[in-house]
């Protein structure tokens, strides 16, 4: 038996990346402080230095290239959608072209590009965040802090359920290939074949929701004794603490010399 | 000692018209070992589901009757307490692994940080049950790339390491290879000679016979039979009602049937093996 | 060439772990094979390479001489069709009569054509009576059968179970081995992946039993059951019959029932 597997409980789990070993908590805090930032800039030449810095960080945490492979495919797709949509729609005096019933206009352009680069960072905080943070890690963390079992429980699972719905919607592909159903190929026919899944998948889901609380009822969820952990988390070292403080004041000046 | 008690215990689903359980009338006492056998959809679940207090705190439905565990009544138990005093393994092992751990060992954990059980002794016992499962080569494996085989010996042992008093296992061998089968038969043998009490549905009738101390046939809703095993299993009648009986006891009816009967109606390989061998050694002597 | 061929097949799982291993097997159109052997022996793995679900890391699959590299795993499943070892994974529409026909409706058959093929795996499978139901709202055992029933219907000439015996009672093991007797009389290929050796031996001639990601024994149910090492190795058993001649030290190979009571009756 794999022992020394075992007895990496004993101990904190440490990677030995400065940045990945980092409290679940101060990362979130910094991702919020990124956020934050491009907020309130309220310039797109701001929020994309952001965009681009993400990079740097996943980088620095070893994950660029799992970071980059969600984060492309989903930050051009919300970024574009965005961007079209505002755009289209929005009005303005400097019209550039107009086709069919939209007239573009240099406003329209400015917003969308302005809107798209802000949601697509916030959006890359959250990724980031999920990327170099293990949820169970970040379950515990809250714990510590003293949220109920329950409430960390409920956040661990909401980020499981998304990743089951995607293994789930995998496995209801599979199903229809080993029938006969043409499910590889052309996005065309990829599209095809999910739409009627999306149906027994949202159904699927929801009774799953049933049979987990029972599993969870199994293995003594809601016992009245407090709860222990396999894994721990590292206490949190003098220099994290005072890396935190000197994130967070570098927003305090952002904000002062943005605001004032 | 009793242990659970039901008296005229009847339930139905919700929205469902017939009755699962029907007037059961029956006491688990401490430290036994019951086997429940009997057709699909007889309702051997159903029970289980009832012991195990998940009717009525968990299913709502139609419940009448009482269920006493430990001479309190069910409905009077905290539900939450239930869960550390009754060991629960589901039919089903694909829905019993929790999804929220990415190891085997972190997996068989869960319901040790459950129980508030402090780390040293969580990885003790979680190492003692991995050993007993033979389940050494999974411990560093995702839950979700397993087979349905180890699948189902990682939620054995998930619920195992609990160390409950009570242990409900519903057919906890369907998707396992021989060997491994008789494995789990011999590590429940041994929980009840810790004390633990059992109740185990099962298919698999020839180890049944071989080790539990009552068997329970269960049929459309209710108890059709009840004794020991060599009382259930010597009567022919439950083959004309759909429920298997050990290949030994259908040896000794086919024997019978040919004129050339054993002494008894064997119930176990070793029974059969021990009436083959005394009358080997008649014909043999005989020259 | 046998109409399903795996020639020296190696896979890996995408995360790098191999499970089949130099897999080298031919299976004749119209013949019944079981596979037996022990949990994470690699044994599902092997029969999702025959359809095409999982296909060859090293090595190739042939299904009727086509290379599966070179089809999509739905063309292929129009000669294999295969039935999932755990139902839930397979089954996706909320009402059992409309998981039967999902793939008829796909394949634009007429509505009489429909109604023949699902009212045949309805009967083979024995489930009329829970046609309108959501297949969540049935037991395990059933949802097994349902699963079964939406591969008979796109009737394919080579089936697989894997462990169709898994919690079944009396009742549903009778109704396997008559539906596999039917597929066989209309001269289809029927491979069934078990735990249940009684099942095999009162079903099967030819066993195949795999351990630690190879095929290490083909043959007879005989041959297999009483072969010590490779008995010991797949972590089977023989028939509980078997057994016990095995125990009385009886010469002879014996796994079935009739042929102990033959033998008790004629010699002692
Ligand atoms: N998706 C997967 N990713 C990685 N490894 C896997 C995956 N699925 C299965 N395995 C591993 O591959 C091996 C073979 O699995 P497989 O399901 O083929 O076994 P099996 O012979 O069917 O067993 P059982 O009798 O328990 O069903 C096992 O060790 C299993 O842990
Ligand atoms: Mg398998």
């Amino acid at each position: 038996m794999d022992y020394e597997f075992i007895y990496s409980f004993k101990k904190p789990q440490l990677t030995g990346n400065w940045f990945l070993d980092l409290n679940p908590l101060t990362k979130l805090n910094i991702v919020i402080v990124i956020a934050i930032i491009s907020i309130l800039s309220l310039s797109w030449q701001v929020s994309a230095s952001i965009i681009a810095f993400y990079f740097l960080l996943a980088a620095l945490a070893g994950c660029l290239k799992r970071f980059s492979k969600m984060y492309i495919k989903l930050g051009l797709l919300i970024g574009s959608l965005l961007f079209i949509m505002r755009a289209m729609f929005i009005p303005g005096d400097h019209p550039l072209f107009t086709f069919w019933l939209f007239t573009i206009t240099q406003e329209g352009i400015d917003k969308g590009i302005w809107f798209s680069t802000l949601v697509v960072s916030i959006c890359g905080a959250i990724v980031l965040f999920s990327t170099i943070t293990r949820a169970k890690d970040f379950m515990y963390a809250l714990e510590n802090l003293g949220a109920p079992h329950s409430t960390s429980y409920i956040i661990l699972a909401s980020f499981q359920s998304i990743i089951d719905l995607g293994d789930r919607a995998k496995l209801i592909m599979d199903s229809q290939k080993a029938r006969g159903i043409e499910t590889e190929g052309n996005l065309l026919q990829r599209i095809k074949a999910f739409i009627p899944v999306m149906g027994p998948l949202v159904l699927g889901a929801i009774t799953s929701t049933e049979e987990k609380a029972i599993a969870m009822e199994a293995r003594a969820f809601s016992a009245p004794e407090k709860n222990t952990h396999l894994s721990e988390l590292r206490k949190v070292p003098l220099w994290e603490k005072l890396f935190v403080l000197l994130v967070n004041i570098s927003l305090i000046l952002f904000i002062i010399w943005r605001f004032i | 000692m009793k242990g659970i008690e039901l008296k005229n215990v009847s339930y139905q689903y919700p929205l469902s018209e017939a009755f699962a359980l029907k007037n059961i009338h029956y006491t688990f006492e401490k430290g036994k070992f019951y086997g429940i056998i009997g057709p699909n959809s007889a309702g051997k679940t159903t029970l289980c589901n009832l012991v195990r207090g998940l009717i009525p705190h968990f299913y709502e439905g139609e419940l009448s009757g009482d269920v006493l565990i430990e001479g309190k009544d069910v409905r009077e138990w905290d539900g939450s307490l239930l869960s550390t005093k009754i060991g629960y393994i589901f039919q089903n092992p694909f829905t019993q692994i929790s999804g929220v751990k990415d190891t085997v060992l972190e997996e068989i954990a869960l319901g040790l940080e459950n129980l508030g059980i402090d780390k040293e002794e969580m990885i003790e016992r979680v190492i003692n049950v991995v050993k007993l499962l033979k389940i050494e080569d999974l411990i560093k494996k995702n839950p979700n790339n397993l087979s349905g085989g180890q699948r189902q010996r990682v939620a054995f042992a998930s619920i195992i390491a609990m160390d409950n008093d009570i242990l409900v296992i519903d057919e906890p061998t369907s998707q396992l290879d021989p060997e491994s089968t008789a494995d789990i038969f011999e590590i429940i043998n041994m929980l009840k000679s810790q004390g633990k009490t059992i109740l185990l549905v099962e298919h698999k009738v020839d180890l049944i016979a071989e080790y539990s101390d009552e068997v329970l046939v269960m049929e459309n809703g209710h108890i059709a039979y009840s004794g020991t095993p060599s009382d259930v299993f010597s009567n022919i009648e439950l083959i004309d009602r759909g429920v298997a009986i050990p290949q030994a006891a259908l040896l000794s009816h086919d024997l019978q049937r040919q004129n050339k009967p054993f002494d008894f109606i064997t119930i176990t390989n070793e029974q059969a093996k021990q009436q083959i061998m005394k009358r080997m050694s008649c014909v043999n002597g005989s020259y | 060439m046998g109409a399903i061929e795996l020639k020296n097949v190696t896979f890996a799982y995408p995360n790098g772990f191999i499970a089949n291993e130099n897999l080298t097997l031919s299976i004749n159109s119209g013949e019944r094979v079981a596979i037996v052997g022990q949990n994470g022996a690699g044994k599902t793995t092997a029969v999702k390479l025959m359809n095409g679900l999982n296909k060859p890391t090293k090595g190739n699959v042939f299904i009727n001489g086509m290379n599966t590299k070179d089809k999509t795993t739905a063309q292929i499943s129009s000669y294999v069709g295969y039935v999932f070892q755990n139902p839930d994974d397979q089954i996706f529409n909320s009402n059992v009569k409309k998981e039967i026909e999902y793939m008829l409706r796909y394949l634009k058959l007429d509505e009489k054509e429909i109604e023949r093929r699902v009212g045949r795996a309805v009967e083979l499978t024995g489930i009329q009576d829970f046609l309108h139901m959501n297949p969540y709202d049935v037991p395990y055992s059933t949802r097994k059968f349902i699963s079964i029933a939406a591969i008979l219907a796109i009737e394919t000439p080579y089936i697989i179970l894997d462990e169709p015996t898994a919690g079944q009672d009396m009742s549903g093991i009778k109704a396997l081995t008559t539906l596999m007797n039917v597929l066989q009389d209309e001269g289809k290929s029927v491979i069934t992946i078990t735990h249940d050796m009684e099942f095999v031996s009162d079903n099967f001639s030819r066993v195949v039993a795999m351990a630690n990601k190879q095929i290490i024994a083909d043959g007879t149910a005989r041959k297999i059951f009483w072969n010590h090492d490779v008995v010991k190795q797949a972590k089977i058993k023989k028939p509980q019959i078997g057994e016990l001649a095995s125990d009385l030290g009886l010469s002879e190979d014996i796994i079935l029932r009739k042929e102990l009571v033959d033998l008790l009756i004629n010699k002692y």
